[in-house]
């Protein structure tokens, strides 16, 4: 289990998830969704858990993922999540003002995939003599959803970041990430 | 005989040492990773049998047995409690007879790996209730053919650890209280924010387990001994219990799972920690008979001193501990009696409406939340179970159960994440008799009205003896005395007004004289007369001025919350004005717009809240409500809705204008003083069961209100059968469903077949990221609508029949 430090959200990347296409809302708009991103700033507490293994592991499966792993010698699994104090806030603001909620939702979208990528960066630091492939979800193309429990069973991610899934495969918190990806060995030709 | 010999052992000077890792040793010994540690029991008991024997000769008084995660839940297929728990505890014993030791057994009971609504999950009360108690049954013998189970096969006492939700420690707790007299050591797993992974404070967690009535509690894993000093410092000022602290040793390596801290290092780090008030010690995750056998050596020359005693008066919520040491505001908004609206959402089962309710006095100042949900026709017990729940998975503020019905009193304590108070009870004896059995198992605080079969004395001696009668039969029960609030009842000025100052003057000598605090309810006091508010917040200020404590108020009313911010600043007790500034600087800030000539549709457009409701006030001086609604405003949103089809208005601008439309819709309310507008017909809306995601819904939510329509909120994971009551009961002509994943389109269908099985005169429109017009018509809905502005216009067209 580790802490990552967020101090900004990706705007433009919230601005996709509002489904904004390119377009630059107006000032109002842009001031709100600041406004939120300093609120979300202060309730997100991002952690991550991973482990490295070969790409033998059992959880291993499917031609999609063996095909982003075949030329890596480990594979990572990882976990990363906002805390459920961020579903709270998402979900007290559907209360009382949704179009809050709308903001928030987007940001902590945005912030997951943040936090993943730092989460990745800091894990390949580790192992300065491998690059990184790419990062693989369950429910990714063949990669079957089924195996989220598993995954998270053998990171213990509910003990070390608490995230769990309940009977529909559903993250709880909702925004978490787990996902695979490899390290292949640098080649100094 | 053991229990006795753990509560001896409670009492002594002595420190309790734990053992370590299960887990770990498993792995060390060979188990396979991946594998479930508690079959190892049967397949491979030697090295079960191994590990209870390295313990116990390193110098544990007590181990676990391997049964942490022996649940229906976690076990595979094909095993149950009773086939895993008692081979277990033979195992633990038998390493301890082979180390030629008495150390006690423990049953060792861990999370169930669900997670329960006000954490966010879709697991119930009962449900974690139910996998406990089949564990504690299986222990103790009571299942068919276990009743000639032989004591080898039963544990000393009860550990449960690793906890991380309120709710579900509630329920393994009373699965224990209710199932066996064994001693229960309760230690949940905080971060270093001082806080469990779903959010619970170490107060809550302690006042709660207190009250429920365990032996010892405190913190196990998550980290190393070094980063508990902080903790246990916070935790000790919540109770008078023995604190357990069972840490890690540091963190697992990603590679190699090898944990950080070393034996010895482990051990004088612990040593430290047992001036912090700890009795029980031991390892987590990563230590090992060595780690033990460290720690017993740095115990050696070591006695325990108890803590001194605390005593406060203090109410939680799995989030939130509010402490009785100043005025603290109970709101009373969430209560039907003389309210139009609120009987119809409790008639319709529209929590959505009730949780409003619950989170606008949380924004104005509320500290605490009375509940009462009673209605004739309904069933209470059930509604104040989904009410509660509902309003514990948003809100963070401590509630007050307020029935009177024993039964809904006592399904609502025992499903409530905290400690609660209950209101209440009153002098009559067959109340106390009834009531304070309930209080006291669940460890919740009490309102005692000072009234009788006598009904309400007319003076304050009489209120007094009244208060001294709860109280002495409060004792009596084994309920402290900072649990009791009297409440010394309001009368109306305009009946009674020689008996006004009798109130203060009862509540003063409750205060003073009894030592407890005092609850009351304020705005009677006016009724009857007018200009009511400057009654109130006039007689609110003699009571805080006389010791009340507990206001029970419409904190809505900004005067009232106003009058309790102001005792605050003007007591010394909101230091440097800090609250009171926080709530009123910028209040003046707000302008209204000097623009004169904006139009509806500007303000509307551009979210001019305050504008917009300016513009309608003004409009409706000239012009019919309902022209409005329908000359002015729904043009205008049809007009943004048609712009967002064309994708040259996004969704948020049209989030925006819907709310902004909703400032001038309570202008309009208002204008009809209370009576409603007009409906154009009920639409009942719910995210399936299984599903949490709830945007979606709520942005069709806001936009179908804006249009007229009487929306009935559901809530997510809502289950088919209240979605197909609801959509009987209120007769609603359209039923809205929103799933997000393609796991819970299942519930979805066989929601939409319920619906119809049930013959149910209604269509069903359904929308959700993953799905498509195909699916939809082949799950039998009626109309699939891809956002939020098609299920207006689908509304429409199913109402223009």
């Amino acid at each position: 289990m580790k802490d990552i430090l967020i101090t900004e959200i990706d705007i433009a990347e919230t601005l996709t998830y509002l489904g904004f296409k390119g377009n630059i809302p107006d000032s109002r708009i842009l001031s709100a969704i600041k406004r939120c991103e300093e609120v979300l700033l202060d309730t997100i507490t991002p952690r991550f858990v991973y482990k490295v293994t070969d790409t033998s592991n059992p959880l291993i499966v499917g031609r999609d993922l063996s095909g982003l792993l075949k030329d890596c010698e480990k594979a990572v699994f990882f976990c990363c999540t906002l805390g459920q104090m961020t579903d709270r806030l998402i979900n007290s603001a559907g209360v009382t003002d949704i179009e809050e909620q709308l903001y928030l939702d987007a940001l902590a979208n945005a912030a997951i995939e943040q936090v993943c990528d730092k989460a990745q960066e800091i894990i390949t630091n580790v192992y300065p003599e491998y690059k990184k492939t790419t990062r693989f979800s369950p429910g990714y193309g063949d990669y079957p959803l089924n195996l989220q429990p598993q995954i998270l069973d053998f990171l213990d991610a509910k003990k070390l970041i608490g995230v769990t899934v309940n009977e529909s495969l559903l993250m709880i918190p909702a925004k978490s990430v787990s996902a695979v990806f490899g390290l292949e060995k640098r080649s100094f030709s | 005989m053991k229990a006795s010999s753990f509560k001896s052992f409670l009492e002594s000077n002595e420190f309790i040492i734990l053992d370590g890792a299960m887990g770990t040793m498993l792995t060390a010994f060979g188990m396979e990773s991946g594998a479930c540690p508690e079959l190892e029991n049967i397949t491979a008991p030697e090295r079960v049998i191994k590990i209870a024997e390295s313990y116990a000769k390193a110098g544990s008084d007590m181990v676990y047995a391997n049964t942490f995660g022996a649940s229906l839940h976690k076990l595979p297929e094909g095993f149950t409690p009773e086939k895993i728990i008692p081979t277990a505890i033979k195992n633990a014993r038998e390493g301890i007879r082979r180390a030629g030791k008495n150390t006690l057994v423990a049953l060792d009971i861990g999370p169930l790996g669900i997670m329960t609504a006000v954490s966010g999950g879709t697991a119930t009360f009962e449900e974690a209730y139910d996998d406990f108690a089949a564990q504690i049954k299986a222990a103790v013998g009571d299942y068919p053919h276990g009743e000639n189970l032989p004591d080898e096969y039963k544990p000393d006492l009860i550990g449960i650890e690793t906890m991380s939700d309120l709710l579900e420690t509630k329920a393994a707790i009373l699965a224990v209280k209710e199932n066996c007299d064994l001693p229960l050591m309760v230690t949940m797993t905080f971060e270093g924010n001082a806080r469990t992974f779903t959010g619970t404070p170490l107060s809550a967690f302690a006042i709660t387990a207190e009250g429920l009535g365990v032996d010892a509690l405190g913190i196990n894993c998550s980290q190393g001994p070094k980063e508990y000093a902080k903790l246990f410092e916070e935790l000790r000022k919540y109770t008078n219990l023995p604190l357990i602290a069972k840490a890690n040793a540091g963190m697992p390596d990603p590679e190699t799972g090898n944990y950080g801290v070393k034996s010895n290092d482990f051990a004088d780090e612990m040593a430290k920690l047992t001036c912090k008030g700890i009795k029980i010690v031991g390892g987590c995750c990563g230590t090992t008979p060595e780690f033990i056998a460290a720690l017993k050596l740095s115990l050696d020359e070591k006695k325990y001193t108890p803590q001194p005693k605390t005593s406060f008066s203090a109410v939680t919520s799995a989030l939130k501990t509010v402490i009785i040491d100043r005025p603290r505001i109970i709101g009373e908004r969430i209560n039907p009696t003389g309210k139009k609206i609120f009987k119809e959402a409790l008639k319709n089962n529209d929590i959505g409406y009730i949780v409003r309710q619950a989170a606008e006095q949380d924004n104005a100042g509320a500290d605490i939340l009375d509940v009462n949900v009673s209605l004739p026709d309904i069933d209470e017990i059930s509604m104040s179970k989904n009410v509660i729940n509902a309003i514990s998975a948003v809100c963070s503020l401590p509630l007050q159960i307020d029935s009177s019905s024993v039964k809904v009193i006592k399904s609502s304590l025992r499903i409530y994440p905290g400690k609660p108070i209950v209101n209440s009870v009153n002098g009559e004896i067959s109340t106390l008799e009834n009531i304070l059995p309930l209080v006291k198992k669940y460890g919740a605080a009490v309102v005692g009205l000072t009234l009788d079969e006598n009904g309400i004395p007319k003076t304050a001696e009489k209120r007094f003896e009244i208060a001294e009668r709860i109280l002495k039969k409060a004792l009596e029960y084994g309920i402290r005395r900072e649990n009791v609030y009297i409440d010394c009842l309001t009368l109306t000025a305009s009946a009674e007004q020689e008996n006004v100052y009798e109130t203060i003057k009862a509540l003063k000598m409750v205060k003073e004289r009894l030592g407890l605090k005092t609850v009351l309810g304020v705005s009677n006091i006016s009724f009857g007369l007018p200009k009511r508010e400057l009654i109130n917040e006039n007689f609110l200020a003699m009571a805080l001025a006389n010791g009340l404590d507990l206001p029970i108020i419409n904190p809505n009313i900004e005067g009232m919350a106003g009058a309790v911010r102001t005792y605050n600043l003007l007591m010394n007790i909101d230091k440097n004005a800090i609250e009171y500034i926080g709530a009123y600087s910028g209040a003046e800030a707000i302008p209204s717009s000097g623009q004169q000539d904006l139009t509806l549709e500007y303000a509307v457009r551009n979210g001019l809240t305050s504008e917009t409701a300016a513009i309608t006030k003004k409009l409706l001086e000239t012009t019919a409500p309902l022209e409005i609604v329908d000359n002015m405003l729904i043009p205008i949103l049809d007009e943004i809705g048609m712009e967002f089809e064309k994708g040259k208005l996004f969704l948020p601008q049209l989030i925006m204008a819907a709310n902004t439309v909703t400032a001038s819709f309570n202008e309009i309310k208002r204008a009809l003083s209370g009576t409603t507008v007009e409906s154009k017909g009920v639409v009942v809306l719910a995210t399936v069961k299984g599903d949490v995601h709830d945007i979606g819904k709520n942005i069709v939510k806001v936009l179908m209100e804006n249009y007229g329509y009487t929306v009935i909120d559901l809530g997510k994971d809502v289950p088919p059968e209240v979605v197909a009551d609801s959509a009987a009961q209120s007769g609603a002509k359209l039923v809205g469903l929103s799933a997000l994943m393609t796991t819970t389109l299942a519930s979805m269908e066989a929601t939409i077949k319920l619906i119809h099985e049930r013959g149910i005169d209604c269509k069903i429109v359904v929308g959700g990221a993953v799905l498509t017009a195909e699916y939809a018509e082949k799950i039998g809905a009626d109309f699939y609508a891809k956002d939020a502005k098609q299920s207006v216009d689908i509304a429409r067209m199913v109402y223009q029949k």
